[in-house]
């Protein structure tokens, strides 16, 4: 877990947990802001201050972005980068500032580009559902379904549903992945592709603990049985550093 | 001349008008005297000119300005002799700085920088010379603000052991890509010819300062261009695709495509323009290295363009055809706000089969 020392943008304490090598930081964690406050208006790049990690610099990875207050909570990608040992960049995004509470969630992989060895593809394992209510069926093109699960300390997970559907509205739900391993603590962001006309794409924030993955509550109008639902991510499962 | 003859053992040596004569294992060899071609390369002229035109300006300098040069020359040391650097006078700096920044096109400095601290010097993980490629791989550079000058020879005996005053500026200034300094372009385009196989190239190369023009400590190497399979493995980059469209139609805006070997991670960093019906498009690339694999998939979240900022799910699958030779990347929606024709990808992702 590395806790932030500082930050340019008015948040409170930030906390990640985090795996980090040579050549790969892996971030997951949550952090709340409210987007009124002068220090994040006056910022050109959000900046986060923390201890030394392994990486000096890396490419662009995915944070998400979450307009919490909306009762439908939404939500877009924002662009982030380790820009020194010390220095976590994120691009600002005006698109929510006039709501009270944002979240930005980190399920991110920093990578060092320029690395020379051998390729080699991992062993993905096709995890699957399960719900005692709800209705919630995965994409019958397998390939579309990984968990990739390293040396038991970090990962990478992604899943498309074909058919997602809460069991009530307006409550919190959850469904289980039994191929997740029990030291599985971590967030996720399921992305609901409703409405078009809409400033950024409803989500579910989720939290996922061992099996369990435990999500925000889905309002009307989003809770159609549709496809093309989706969450991707990283995450850490250990929180020492190599 | 000074002719030295001798009727015991028949030796001259000397020169006269243009021929010269020398006593070699015994045996008088006579050939025409090199002579300077006063011939000046367009390459000469224009640093000639940049280097008078700056030592005119030194001139209109204010006195407070010339102050603070004489300040930084204080700082910088000049070439060595019996093992004690000379210190340059406020003029010398002025010039030493300024062309520095010339040779990156970058405007007069009138003000003296201030002096920080000494430019690192060249730290790298290795040289590949083959005849397609000349590249410093693992450079460390500390800042952006650095830029990698290289000087090189042309094809010299393996057999030298010093050729570097033979070298000329092939790189005036590269920013290294992650570590990497490939100069083949550069060298081919400075000599119009690739390197050669078996024969041996001395190098030249420093960090310079483009905020300063101040330099780091040069560092020379030299290396015999090796022949046959090359053992250097390049980074499985695309960056530049030789087609784009198919059935899905499309183009991209901004590529930066990248396999991170060790477990596959995909860095994918584009702008996609779909024209078609659908959300995709594909692209082949025709240079793809030894190393890369046969075929890996991946999902990225990608981020609209539309000024909505919605969110899609793509997949990234990448194949290689060797029969046709070249490596396929198609690019296709899978989730997600669905229909989304304009959008960027800035995401990693482990990739599977």
């Amino acid at each position: 877990m590395i806790t932030a020392l500082s930050n340019n943008f008015g948040a409170g304490e930030i906390k990640l947990m985090d795996f980090q090598k040579d050549g790969l930081v892996v971030l997951n964690g949550a952090f709340e802001f409210n987007p009124a406050n002068a220090a994040y208006l006056a910022a050109q790049v959000l900046e986060i201050k923390v201890p030394r990690l392994m990486i000096n610099k890396s490419t662009n990875a995915v944070v998400y972005l979450v307009d919490i207050e909306n009762q439908m909570p939404h939500a877009t990608l924002l662009k982030a980068w380790v820009k020194d040992c010390n220095t976590i960049c994120i691009e600002p995004c005006r698109c929510f500032d006039s709501s009270a509470r944002l979240q930005i969630i980190f399920c991110s992989g920093f990578v060092v580009k320029g690395q020379r060895s051998d390729m080699v593809l991992d062993e993905v394992v096709r995890p699957t559902v399960e719900a005692e209510s709800g209705n919630f069926k995965l994409d019958s093109f397998g390939y579309y379904q990984q968990l990739i699960i390293k040396d038991n300390r970090w990962g990478f997970m992604t899943l498309l549903f074909e058919k997602f559907q809460a069991p009530n509205i307006g409550e919190e739900f959850s469904f289980t992945i039994p191929q997740l391993p029990d030291s599985m603590d971590c967030y996720a962001v399921l992305a609901i592709p409703e409405n078009s006309q809409e400033v950024g794409s409803p989500v579910c924030v989720c939290h996922i603990v061992g099996q369990g993955v435990n999500c925000t509550p889905v309002q009307d109008d989003y809770n159609s049985a549709n496809e093309g639902r989706f969450l991707t991510g990283w995450f850490v499962l250990d929180d020492i550093t190599e | 001349m000074i002719v030295k003859p001798s009727i015991a053992f028949n030796d001259f040596a000397g020169t006269a008008k243009d021929v010269t004569a020398r006593n070699v294992n015994g045996r008088n060899i006579l050939s025409h005297r090199a002579q300077h071609s006063k011939i000046v390369t367009p390459a000469q002229a224009v640093t000639r000119n940049k280097l008078s035109k700056i030592s005119r300006a030194y001139k209109q300098l204010s006195d407070s300005q010339i102050t603070a040069w004489e300040v930084l020359a204080s700082h910088l040391k000049g070439a060595s002799s019996l093992g004690q650097s000379a210190t340059l006078t406020a003029h010398n700096a002025f010039v030493k700085i300024n062309s520095n920044r010339a040779m990156l096109g970058l405007p007069l400095l009138e003000d003296a920088p201030v002096y920080k601290a000494d430019v690192p010097a060249v730290v790298y993980d290795e040289l590949w010379v083959y005849s397609d490629v000349v590249i410093f791989t693992g450079l460390e550079v500390p800042s952006d603000s650095y830029r990698l000058v290289v000087k090189m020879s042309t094809a010299q005996s393996p057999g030298t052991s010093n050729g570097w005053s033979k070298t000329v500026v092939v790189a005036p200034g590269i920013l290294p890509d992650w570590g990497d300094a490939d100069i083949t372009a550069l060298y081919t385009d400075t000599f119009g010819i690739t390197p050669v196989a078996g024969q041996k190239y001395y190098l030249e190369c420093w960090f310079l300062d483009v905020n300063t023009g101040f330099t780091g400590e040069s560092l020379k190497v030299s290396s015999v261009c090796k022949s046959g399979p090359a053992q250097y493995v390049p980074r499985v980059q695309f960056k530049e695709s030789r087609y784009e469209g198919g059935a899905n139609e499309g183009y991209i805006e901004e590529l930066d495509f990248e396999l991170i070997p060790g477990s596959v991670i995909v860095s994918n960093n584009m702008k996609v323009h779909c024209t078609g019906f659908s959300s995709g498009v594909v692209m082949q690339f025709a240079k793809y290295p030894k190393n890369m694999i046969n075929a890996c998939r991946c999902l990225h979240p990608v981020r609209s363009l539309d000024g909505k900022y919605r969110v899609m799910l793509i997949e990234n699958y990448i194949s290689l055809d060797k029969y046709r030779g070249y490596v396929q990347v198609t690019t296709s929606a899978r989730g997600g706000q669905m229909g989304i024709r304009h959008y960027e990808i800035f995401s990693t992702a482990l990739a599977g089969n």
